[in-house]
């Protein structure tokens, strides 16, 4: 076999990164590479764009500067990021539900759009997103972290716990409650149903 | 929780500029002796204390909804026969007014200008519930770009925030020659057919989804005369549009309204039956309906509104 192996099985997982960046601190880069972009579109879909590019370069100044403290026996860094993008949002909170309302109301929403996207989808869920906008911007912080975490970030129950440092408990009575606000605010409709 | 998934699902992604400046800002923490000291928060406004803003907010508009309630001038006018009719005076009256407000239109838009649009409308009574309170106002006003491809509004604290417009079809399009009924009503059908209808049409047929977005474009978008006239005589040939002898704007004006009845719901685009211009919108359920939680009766109130004020202005946030 003369082939190259591939790249991946040579690839050190997350914590074995932060691990070596602790006397080579540029490995740390290798973190950044893999996530960036995740953090960015979270962020993104709460805050919009131009937040975006600033809390998700802070995610990781902060991520680099608190890497001591990573427990390494989490394989996977994406959590713990994610905890920390939202920590950082936190003082956004207002913008945030200003902009929630603001597209609740009015049915513009506050976030750039991309450059071509299809205009199709968009149109179509502009009164879904309205509506959704109006009950997210009605959920505490702490329930929406929980709730756009889960739904939006793909994290699990436990990830979520790790992420903002909460037991597992709350993370599900917080789900609970902010999923039971975002039906109703969909009008508790099932949108694959059919109406004849 | 699909929909929280698709919730500005069409969000951009980070730029290569804005990655390649994150990524620069890392490595240059990378090497400096010392951690940067951690920046200094700003303080975190409780939030009991965001609710006290929106509260008194919501208690003004409430007291200026109550006046403008008062008013209430029934001209004393002939009734239309028909939808038909409606449509024909309507768009004869546009065209044969020299002081049709929407006049400015006429010449091309200039790119820098924009509509400001002032109505009256009734806010949700309790979100995330759909209804609306008959009982209480706010204005809302907005400014829309005459390239139709930004909205201005207010953010509620006297800043004024700009964003991407994304309306079905813009005033623009329906300009294009020839501007016909029929041509109009094509054009229309053709961005609703081309649009996957959201879980929150209801089943909401093809002609109420067209009538939904006339409506819109009534509400928000700079028509030429040429255009509005178009409008109002292709809502007739629309099946199922009926014509509403007595119905109330927001303001409490009474006019005449063309009316779309489906399946839960009844939809009205009011106009004055003076002058046949555009007063506002209405709409209401029709059925009870159980959704999980929420019930919503036949008779609820979905959406209340009432133009004040359109006119062009040089920039957003400008008031004429």
């Amino acid at each position: 076999m003369t082939q190259p192996q591939p790249v991946e099985t040579l690839e050190a997982d997350d914590a074995e990164l932060i691990r070596r960046s602790h006397d080579d601190p540029e490995q740390f880069a290798g973190l950044f590479d893999r996530y960036i972009q995740q953090i960015h579109r979270y962020v993104a879909r709460r805050l919009g764009t131009q937040a975006a590019d600033d809390i998700a370069a802070e995610t990781f100044l902060t991520a680099f500067r608190r890497r001591a403290s990573y427990d390494v026996t989490q394989r996977l860094a994406r959590p713990w990021l994610y905890g920390i993008a939202t920590t950082l949002m936190a003082r956004h909170r207002r913008g945030e539900e200003r902009f929630l309302r603001a597209l609740s109301r009015t049915g513009v929403d506050p976030l750039p759009e991309p450059m071509a996207d299809a205009v199709v989808g968009r149109v179509a869920a502009q009164e879904e997103d309205r509506r959704l906008a109006g009950a997210l911007a009605g959920l505490s912080q702490g329930d929406r972290d929980v709730l756009l975490l889960v739904a939006g970030g793909d994290l699990t129950y436990e990830e979520v716990a790790w992420a903002l440092g909460v037991p597992i408990g709350t993370v599900r009575s917080r789900l609970h409650r902010a999923r039971k606000k975002a039906r109703a605010a969909l009008g508790g409709d099932d949108p694959t149903r059919e109406v004849s | 929780m699909n929909e929280i998934k698709q919730f500005r699902s069409a969000t951009p992604v980070i730029t290569r500029e804005a990655e390649d400046a994150a990524r620069a800002r890392l490595l240059r923490a990378m090497h400096e002796p010392a951690p940067e000291p951690v920046r200094r928060r700003a303080p975190r406004v409780p939030r009991l204390a965001w609710r006290l803003v929106v509260a008194g907010a919501a208690a003004v508009a409430l007291v200026a909804g109550l006046e403008v309630v008062q008013s209430d001038g029934r001209p004393d006018t002939v009734a239309v026969a028909n939808v038909q009719e409606l449509g024909e005076r309507a768009a004869k009256s546009v065209e044969g007014d020299p002081h049709d407000p929407y006049a400015a239109y006429k010449r091309t838009p200039s790119p820098g200008q924009w509509l400001y649009v002032k109505e009256t409308i009734a806010p949700l009574l309790n979100e995330p519930h759909p209804e609306v309170d008959r009982d209480s106002r706010m204005t809302r006003e907005t400014w829309q770009s005459l390239d139709g491809k930004q909205t201005a509004l207010d953010d509620g604290e006297g800043k004024l925030i700009i964003e991407e417009a994304r309306p079905d079809i813009t005033a623009a399009d329906l300009a294009k020659s020839p501007v016909t009924p029929e041509e109009s009503l094509a054009r229309i059908e053709a961005v609703v057919d081309a649009t996957p209808a959201s879980p929150f049409d209801d089943g909401a047929s093809r002609q109420q989804r067209v009538f939904q977005a006339i409506s819109q474009l009534m509400r928000e978008q700079a028509l030429t005369p040429e255009v509005r006239a178009a409008l109002f005589r292709a809502l007739p040939m629309v099946e199922g549009v009926t014509v509403k002898q007595d119905a109330v704007d927001a303001t409490g004006r009474h006019g005449v309204a063309f009316a779309y009845t489906g399946q839960w719901e009844r939809s009205e685009i009011v106009l004055s039956s003076d002058d046949y211009r555009f007063l506002g919108t209405y709409r209401e359920a029709i059925a009870d309906r159980t959704l999980e939680t929420i019930t919503v009766k036949a008779g609820t109130p979905l959406s209340w509104t009432a133009q004040l004020e359109t006119k062009l202005v040089d920039k957003p946030g400008h008031r004429p």
